[in-house]
């Protein structure tokens, strides 16, 4: 069984258990405070950044947050905090999942 | 404010992907806050002074290069300066950490609200419940010391401690005594105050006893409560009622001619004592030596910020003003004045408001240097006062009633 394969498995014992899916797969959770603040957990590092777009690897999904005047405030291996005028969040499936 | 206790360093990241950079450090554990791009290929972002080097290697990895643009914070600048810099910080901190730590415990003790207990028996009191100077504010507990106290003070019947940085300030509330109550109903005579000739009479109940004319003694009865009546024979009631009289007063007053009073000599000495908590230490022993009669002024200076903390260490400045005495003659005639004054203003509070002088003279004489007046004086006042029977007193009136009548006492 590969890895993507695990990774579905999980997500559909997830969905069946009523458990949050971020609690069994490391699939990341992005909250957005106001539009000032967009924090991303469980992500898998940075792929892109600039003042006006940052690309968050998340695994299965990435993560791109959209603004002006962004800035990385903080960022731990579990965590990742982006600070600026949000515009947009967009969430991108790899590899033809979900 | 914990970054800029602990230091951290500015850097510029340069290379073709920074963001590896920024991956290797989060993987890494390394803290780092507030990276921005600064163009396609650079970074800048701030990292602790600490990991710095770590930092360093690990963008060298990345295919980076990490440049210092600004450090900052508290270890640059003790590292900075000269000895002298140092020494100085490190006074600084150790007069910070003393300060903190001295905040912790009682060195000043206020007492307030207290009218009839004195301070001292207060804060005796207290030192014995444990809160006293030196001691440790933190550990009070209110309703310990509280209940404590009271126990050791039946006159208080409140009392708080209130602890403000060094400083306690102790709020007592005395217990008010209830009034005595005046039995109205006892058997009371009103007898004389004063010997005099009685002018007028105002008996609101009693039986009265003399009239207008007649001269009386102190102490003699002016309405008894003994009432006759019918049935029962005897009736005691609680005799009120006011007198006037014409009555005659004679006081004297002395003064000496001879008054002594002091002079400053000039001679000021000063002398320093070191305070540690309660105990006072002499310094500089030979800085003033005890002369004969002097007035000493002792002003204490504790370091600290007044009325907010207080440290136990300060101060003493003991300042002896010698003086010498001086005897200087009086005017007979002054002295004689003054003691007339005197006497009348002190017969006119005797008397009070419901008594007025008629007539007064004087008479003054002198032995030695010493002299004497007297005032004579002729007064009207209020010369009645009540006088509770006694139990003995009560028993013989009933008994002689029994005896007369053949009634029964009651």
């Amino acid at each position: 069984m590969g890895v993507k394969s695990l990774g579905k498995l999980l997500g559909a014992a997830a969905k069946r258990l009523d458990v949050p899916e971020d609690a069994l797969c490391q699939v990341p959770r992005v909250t957005v405070t106001g539009g000032g603040e967009v924090c991303v957990e469980n992500h898998k590092g940075l792929l892109g950044y600039t003042r006006q777009q940052v690309e968050v690897a998340g695994g299965r999904i990435h993560v791109r947050v959209l603004g002006q005047e962004l800035e990385l405030r903080h960022m731990t291996p579990e965590v990742l905090v982006i600070q600026g005028a949000v515009y947009a969040v967009e969430l991108e499936q790899r590899g033809g999942e979900g | 404010m914990t970054r800029l206790l602990r230091g951290y360093v500015e850097g510029e990241v340069r290379g073709a992907e920074p963001c590896a950079f920024l991956n290797r450090c989060a993987g890494l554990g390394l803290r780092f806050w507030d990276a921005r791009p600064d163009g396609e290929h650079v970074l800048r972002v701030k990292l602790p002074l600490r990991d710095w080097d770590r930092a360093a290697a690990a963008a060298e990895r990345c295919g980076c290069e990490l440049t210092a643009l600004r450090r900052r914070g508290l270890p640059l600048l003790v590292g900075r300066g000269g000895v002298r810099r140092r020494i100085l910080l490190g006074a600084a901190a150790l007069c910070t950490a003393v300060v903190l730590v001295s905040s912790l415990f009682v060195w000043e003790i206020e007492v307030m609200g207290n009218e009839t207990v004195p301070e001292g028996v207060v804060r005796n009191v207290l030192e014995d419940c444990g809160v006293g100077i030196g001691a440790f504010w933190p550990a009070f507990r209110q309703d310990l010391i509280r209940s404590e106290a009271l126990l050791e003070l039946p006159e208080l019947h409140w009392l708080t401690v209130n602890t403000f940085g060094s400083r306690a300030t102790v709020i007592v509330r005395e217990r008010v005594e209830a009034p005595e109550t005046v039995d109205e109903s006892a058997p009371t005579n009103l007898v004389a105050a004063a010997t005099g000739i009685v002018e007028r009479l105002e008996i609101l109940e009693g039986r009265a006893m003399v009239e207008p004319g007649k001269a009386v003694t102190e102490g003699e009865v002016l309405a008894a409560a003994a009432m006759p009546g019918f049935r029962p024979a005897l009736r005691l009631v609680h005799a009120q009622g006011e007198v006037y009289a014409r009555t005659w007063r004679v006081s004297s007053a002395v003064a000496e001619l001879e008054e002594t009073s002091k002079s400053p000599s000039g001679q000021v000495q000063t002398r320093w004592f070191l305070l540690l908590g309660n105990n006072v230490i002499s310094i500089l022993q030979n800085s003033g030596q005890d002369r004969g009669e002097c007035d000493i002024i002792t002003q204490d200076s504790y370091l600290g910020i007044p009325g907010l903390f207080r440290l136990p260490v300060g101060l003493r400045r003991t300042t002896c003003v010698e003086w010498e005495r001086q005897t200087e003659e009086r005017a007979e005639e002054e002295a004689t004045a003054a003691l007339e004054q005197q006497l009348l203003e002190e017969l006119t509070a005797a008397l009070g408001a419901d008594g007025e002088i008629l007539s007064y003279h004087f008479t003054a004489s002198r032995s030695g240097e010493r002299v004497t007046v007297t005032l004579h004086a002729e007064c009207r006042e209020q010369i009645a006062r009540e006088q509770p029977l006694t139990e003995e007193e009560i028993q013989i009136l009933r008994a002689e009633n029994t005896e007369n009548t053949g009634e029964d006492a009651p």
